[in-house]
């Protein structure tokens, strides 16, 4: 028996920055993880991927995330999911600084 | 230091030109990511977690104001203001863009650097001594080997598809300053009972996930059998290193599962078919590069039990 599907979302790294991005309901790439589209079917979830895979000229790497929904949006269950949301552990240099106020990308 | 020769300049010109082909490519889709990405390793461009990461070499540690300030100029112009020095002596960049890339390898190459061969599976930034041409005890100065091993290893055409990296680290004194036991092959130099200077090599060390100590596979070897002895070391383990497994491909489990008696009568084999003619220019070379590292001027060196 198959395991039951977890909410995922669909993230990435942007091909000319590098920096961590997340597919929103719109279709484009957000920096932020609560503004990325949480989807709770299987195969909602597959077809966004494939889209997002395919958009080779703006990410690299695209991959499913678990994420549970927040009252923010969705947020991010394994530990690597978060250390991605926050940049580096060691100081504030990474979207600590960067990222004041929200931004899209592409 | 080293200055860099016209073939060296066209040659990492070329490779800067190359590659800034490559990332055009890349961005206007011609080249698809699995395509780019062994050609960005082979220029030291990683995606980590959070962005790309330039790696740059500073062949031996050593460093001259002028690629100090350039250096500064690249953290300031394409990143945010550092970079970060590595324990094998390289410097890194964390945060360039991609399309910033070929230009910061030009900039490199205005101060006679570069980033190739510091990622991928192939003979890395050759380290030494970091008191290398200062040390009171030092036999020779071990740089113009290091060099004479970098220029060896650039390119060459049988050593880019090892079955995991490859590091090799020298140190000019008995006194170990270069971790020579944590390296793949650590050269470490001594004298004879004739007075005449070689290297200890070691093979098989190394740090990571599995760390282990190297083993000593040929107690004197002599300057001028560097090069022949290296590249049997290379091909010995390019035979038999693992490529089903890349955490057991690097040399030091190849040793640690072969032992080190049969690697080393392996490594002799090898040594003895190398047609050793076609090096004698390997130790007249490195002999010529010493007059490229000027001692320290220092009133007096003195041992400083380290």
């Amino acid at each position: 028996m198959s395991r039951p599907f977890t909410p995922k979302i669909v993230t990435a790294n942007d091909l000319r920055m590098g920096d961590v991005v997340y597919l929103t309901s719109a279709g484009q790439w957000s920096r932020f993880h609560s503004e990325a589209a949480l989807f709770t079917v299987e195969d909602d979830a597959n077809a966004a991927l494939a889209s997002a895979a395919a958009q080779h000229l703006l990410v690299v790497g695209a991959y499913l995330a678990v994420a549970k929904a927040g009252p923010a949006g969705p947020e991010p269950v394994h530990f690597r999911e978060i250390f991605r949301t926050r940049g580096p552990s060691n100081y504030a240099h990474g979207k600590q600084v960067d990222l004041r106020a929200p931004a899209k990308v592409a | 230091m080293y200055s860099y020769s016209n073939f060296d300049e066209g040659f990492v010109r070329a490779r800067v030109a190359q590659f800034a082909g490559q990332v055009a490519r890349r961005l206007d889709g011609s080249l698809t990511e699995d395509e780019f990405r062994p050609l960005r390793l082979m220029n030291g461009l990683y995606l980590q977690l959070h962005a790309y990461m330039l790696r740059v070499a500073i062949p031996y540690g050593t460093l001259s104001p002028r690629q100090m300030r350039q250096l500064a100029m690249i953290a300031e112009t394409f990143d945010k203001g550092y970079g970060h020095f590595t324990t094998r002596q390289n410097i890194q960049f964390n945060w360039p863009k991609l399309s910033d890339v070929p230009a910061i390898l030009g900039a490199l190459a205005d101060v006679e650097m570069h980033a190739i061969q510091t990622s991928g599976n192939c003979v890395r930034n050759v380290t030494a001594d970091h008191f290398a041409g200062a040390a009171a005890d030092e036999i020779e100065d071990p740089r113009p080997y290091a060099e004479l091993l970098r220029q060896w290893s650039m390119d060459h055409p049988e050593f880019q598809f090892l079955p995991r990296k490859f590091k090799i680290a020298i140190t000019g004194s008995p006194h170990d300053r270069a971790v020579t036991r944590a390296h793949d092959i650590g050269l470490r130099m001594l004298r004879n009972t004739a007075g005449e200077a070689g290297f200890e090599v070691i093979v098989g060390g190394g740090l990571g996930r599995t760390p282990m100590l190297g083993h000593v596979v040929r107690e004197f070897l002599p300057v001028a059998d560097l090069l022949p002895y290296v590249e049997a070391v290379l091909s010995v383990y390019n035979t038999l290193g693992r490529r089903d497994n890349k955490y057991k491909a690097r040399i030091k489990i190849t040793v640690h599962e072969t032992g080190r008696d049969e690697i080393a009568r392996m490594i002799e084999a090898s040594f003895c078919t190398n047609p050793r003619g076609l090096w004698r220019g390997g130790s007249g070379a490195a002999r010529g590069y010493s007059r490229s590292f000027c001692p320290a001027r220092l009133s007096q060196r003195r041992n400083i039990g380290l």
